[in-house]
């Protein structure tokens, strides 16, 4: 297994400094540059300042030397400092990482606890009223936009009911968990419906392919529960496909979810990731790619050793 | 099976870890904060200060929450990326400025300069400071502390990205660095009396109209260990001091700021105890200020004229500026589309009238000009009107060869983008709409990718107010970072109407300007709009035309 893990870690090596590369070099390629915001801005910068103010940002440097001296600091843990607001960014980025995985992570967790059972249910009492409950939250969550779900549910909670807040994290001067929870339920309710039409309909197709195993017929036949036919044999056979999907959330917890951290101007790393990328303030940019990489990559890892635990017939030797 | 549900509970105890951890709110754990945590729980110091004026302008438990659509860059004020209306506006809170500005500038009033007077036969302007301005820190400001800053921006090794406050004083160049030998013209003559002497005479209102909104003075006390060539990269900016109406206390960047009142202002203590600055997504804000989770909108509480029916019907009472206040324009590559007689068929081609009616649902203005309309330099006398017949012959008399031009805009003015190419595909002018934000617009207009742009500015009432913009510099497109327009006559007008300070003299030479833009076109003026502003149910004593010129008068609010 530590062999495994150890082989493991070396391949995702170079498949990090690959995906830098390539994020870097997209970023350089597009069109406009930090230096560009400035032309839209109220105030005139002469051309001496604009050419100091390029030498000072490395602007004027070719990408590949800007990309091994971000590469230096990188080995350094220095992820630099923004464009945008001159601070460093890893204090910019560290602000953003508690609030998406609060935010992601509450929807996320909330989408398990309630696809799970659904899915199970489904797939369990088939063309019932469960069924028509999972396709309707799976038609509901894969087709409905974000922020399409978002407004609708604003008007509905905070404008009409006045039970709920339009945005942001906390009011200000109230940081109480009621508060917080306040805050947190929309955004996290979207993300939810956002994250449960796939795996319920993971979870039901693949507990219906295991309902109809010879062991299931077995296990019933010796006279098991029910309860546990359903919870300890045919569940945790379907498991195996569903923890994938289960798992791949983690990135999506980590990476924040744009169009929901931007319309309740929740203090994300998706919506610092937007502005950034808009405002073309490749430090911070690369910061989050680097933290959304490197996520990616562990929880590829991870899925890997869960399987193990999972599928006994899995082996690392 | 013990290993699974091993790693089911550890997994677990993770998450929620993780979850607690960020349960204490944004600010708490991670922001910078000068004194206290985002939760806004003052220090006892501050406490009594804000008590004692609680009696006299409201509690100071109150909260100001005002949604900004743009986050804020830096706060240093001399070194924003952006140079937006959204950053002036926050700096304008925790920095002090010379004067106050009223709507588009036709009037300002004192702030940290209590008042002020031509001299040296207007080559010079004496500033009289308000003599109970302090540092939120508690020291005084001094008349050391604007030359100080002027002295700082000029400095050959700053390295911050504006120096425009210092352009026009005397001893520096064009670009507004101090001249090694020449005597600077930023003088100290007392505590209390700052003197500018100008490179080029001008009347202390025409210096504010250009300069007021960019100057803010910085604390020497506070800088004196830092060289001009590190002082932007000071820890001071992370949680700085100013002499504004509101100070720092926490940041969560790029989305909230919250700032405590001052109630030793000088100009009167604010009736609210803290300010927060959050950044919203332009969609929500409506929504917000209907469910009354925000008081105000930055830059006057501004509603889309496609939201007026909705504010209204919310029982929100919606105003209009009595002043026009957003000019939009055509931008066009003066270097690709070199012909004046096509920039000039562009021209006639549109049908302004339709085009604003369709645009600002009725509340829009179509101009010949880029002055404010109904100020008193506008030139009436341009008549450009929609005549498609001209447009063509124009376009023949060019040679035009059925070349295809490429509009950059952003998806908001898609709209107008479309419509426009109506109107040239009616004339046989070719021309692609490209999708693109605004560093890439301007990015493209600059090393000639695009020929037409769309933008819009701020207006306000000087009489040469958008060719002092940057965007206008960057029509040349020259793919430089020289953004100066190639036509050596506009210079020369904007140096003749800079140094005339009678209005009776400059009347008939900015309008003349305005002749020679319409026959030249490097430009296309197209409408006027003064827009709609949300009267706050919840704070009294705005001045939303201020705010609009990113001063807030926040002295004068009251949260009721």
């Amino acid at each position: 297994m530590l062999k495994y893990l150890g082989k493991r870690i070396l391949t995702a090596i170079p498949i990090f400094f690959g995906i830098t590369v390539i994020i870097y070099v997209m970023l350089n390629m597009a069109p406009g540059s930090a230096l560009d915001m400035l032309a839209s801005s109220e105030i005139s910068v002469d051309s001496a300042a604009y050419d100091q103010l390029k030498a000072q940002l490395g602007l004027d440097k070719p990408v590949w030397m800007r990309y091994l001296l971000w590469l230096k600091d990188l080995f350094q843990l220095n992820f630099g400092t923004s464009y945008r607001t001159s601070q460093d960014v890893w204090t910019m980025v560290s602000q953003r990482i508690g609030p998406s995985i609060l935010l992601s992570g509450t929807g996320v967790i909330l989408a398990i606890l309630l696809a799970l059972p659904i899915g199970i249910m489904a797939a369990y009492k088939p063309y019932s009223k469960w069924d028509s409950v999972s396709s309707f939250f799976a038609l509901i969550g894969s087709t409905l936009p974000g922020f399409l779900l978002s407004l609708l549910l604003i008007y509905v909670f905070s404008i009409k009911l006045k039970l709920l807040p339009t945005s942001g994290m906390h009011s200000s001067g109230d940081t109480s968990f009621i508060d917080l929870f306040r805050h947190l339920l929309l955004p996290a309710l979207i993300i939810c419906i956002g994250s449960m039409g796939n795996l319920i309909k993971q979870t039901r197709s693949a507990c219906l392919e295991v309902l109809h195993e010879d062991f299931v017929k077995t296990a019933r036949s010796k006279g098991i529960k029910e309860q546990a036919v359903v919870l300890k044999h045919v569940f945790r056979n379907a498991l195996i496909p569903v923890s994938t999907t289960i798992l791949l959330q983690i990135p999506h917890i980590i990476g924040g979810t744009t169009i929901v951290e931007q319309i309740f101007g929740w203090p994300g790393l998706g919506s610092l990731m937007i502005s950034s990328i808009n405002n073309r303030d490749y430090p911070v940019v690369m910061c989050v790619a680097v933290i959304i990489a490197i996520t990616v990559l562990v929880t590829n890892i991870l899925i890997d050793i869960v399987y193990g635990f999972l599928d006994p017939r899995v082996s690392y030797d | 099976m013990k290993a699974v549900k091993i790693t089911s509970v550890l997994s677990t105890i993770v998450i929620l870890a993780s979850m607690m951890a960020s349960c204490g709110g944004s600010g708490s754990t991670a922001s910078t904060s000068s004194e206290s945590s985002v939760s806004g729980e003052s220090s006892a110091a501050s406490s009594s200060a804000e008590s004692s004026a609680e009696a006299a302008t409201g509690s100071s438990d109150s909260v100001v929450t005002v949604a900004y659509t743009t986050a804020w860059d830096s706060l240093m004020p001399y070194n924003s990326s952006s140079g937006s209306m959204y950053n002036l506006e926050v700096l304008g809170n925790i920095y002090d400025r010379l004067a106050y500005s009223k709507l588009n500038g036709d009037e300002f009033t004192p702030r940290g300069a209590s008042s002020w007077e031509s001299a040296d036969d207007n080559q010079a302007i004496v500033f009289h400071l308000d003599e109970n301005a302090t540092w939120s820190d508690g020291e005084p400001v001094t008349a050391s502390d604007w030359v100080y800053t002027l002295k700082l921006v000029s400095d050959p090794s700053f390295t911050g990205t504006s120096r425009s406050c210092a352009k026009t004083i005397a001893g520096t160049d064009d670009n507004g660095v101090a001249i090694d030998g020449e005597t600077f013209g930023a003088e100290a003559v007392d505590d209390y009396t700052l003197k500018l002497t100008l490179k080029t005479a001008a009347t202390p209102e025409d210096w504010l109209l250009a300069n007021n909104r960019n100057f803010f003075v910085l604390p020497e006390h506070c800088l004196t260990d830092y060289t001009a060539a590190d002082v932007i990269n000071a820890d001071f900016w992370t949680a700085p001091v100013g002499s504004g109406p509101l100070k720092f206390e926490s940041e969560v960047i790029g989305s909230e700021l919250v700032l405590d009142a001052r109630p030793e202002y000088q100009l009167g203590a604010p009736g609210f105890g803290k300010m927060v600055c959050t950044v919203m997504d332009s969609s929500n804000t409506m929504n917000a200020i209907i469910a009354g989770d925000i008081d105000l909108v930055c830059i006057g509480n501004r509603v889309l004229t496609s939201n007026i029916e909705l504010a209204e019907a919310s029982g929100l009472e919606v105003k209009q500026f009595d002043q026009a206040t957003q000019f939009n324009e055509l931008l066009i590559n003066n270097s690709n589309i070199t012909d004046y007689r096509i920039r000039e068929a562009l021209w006639y081609a549109l049908d302004k009238d339709t085009i604003t009616s369709v645009m600002t649902d009725g509340y829009g203005v179509p101009v010949d000009t880029y002055i404010v309309p109904g100020n008193q330099f506008e030139n009436t006398d341009i008549d450009m009107p929609y005549d498609p017949e001209k447009a063509k012959e124009l376009l023949a008399e060019a040679g035009y060869n059925g070349e295809t031009y490429t509009m950059a805009c952003g998806s908001s003015r898609e709209p107008l983008a479309s419509l426009l190419q109506q109107y040239y595909d009616a004339i046989g002018f070719n021309m692609d709409i490209a999708l693109v934000d605004v560093a890439t617009m301007f990015s493209g207009l600059k090393d000639g990718t695009y020929d037409i742009g769309v933008s819009g500015h701020s207006a306000t009432a000087s009489p040469v107010w958008f060719c002092n913009a940057t965007s206008f510099q960057v029509l040349a497109g020259e793919g430089s970072s020289s953004y100066a327009v190639t036509d050596p006559k506009f210079g020369e007008y904007f140096d003749q109407i800079n140094s005339i300070f009678t209005t009776e003299e400059r009347l008939p030479v900015v309008k003349e300007f305005q002749a020679y833009i319409a026959e030249q076109v490097p430009f296309i003026p197209l409408w006027y709009t003064a827009d709609h502003y949300i009267e706050s149910t919840t704070v009294s004593g705005v001045d939303y035309g201020g705010s609009w010129m990113c001063n807030d008068n926040v002295w004068d609010w009251v949260k009721e």
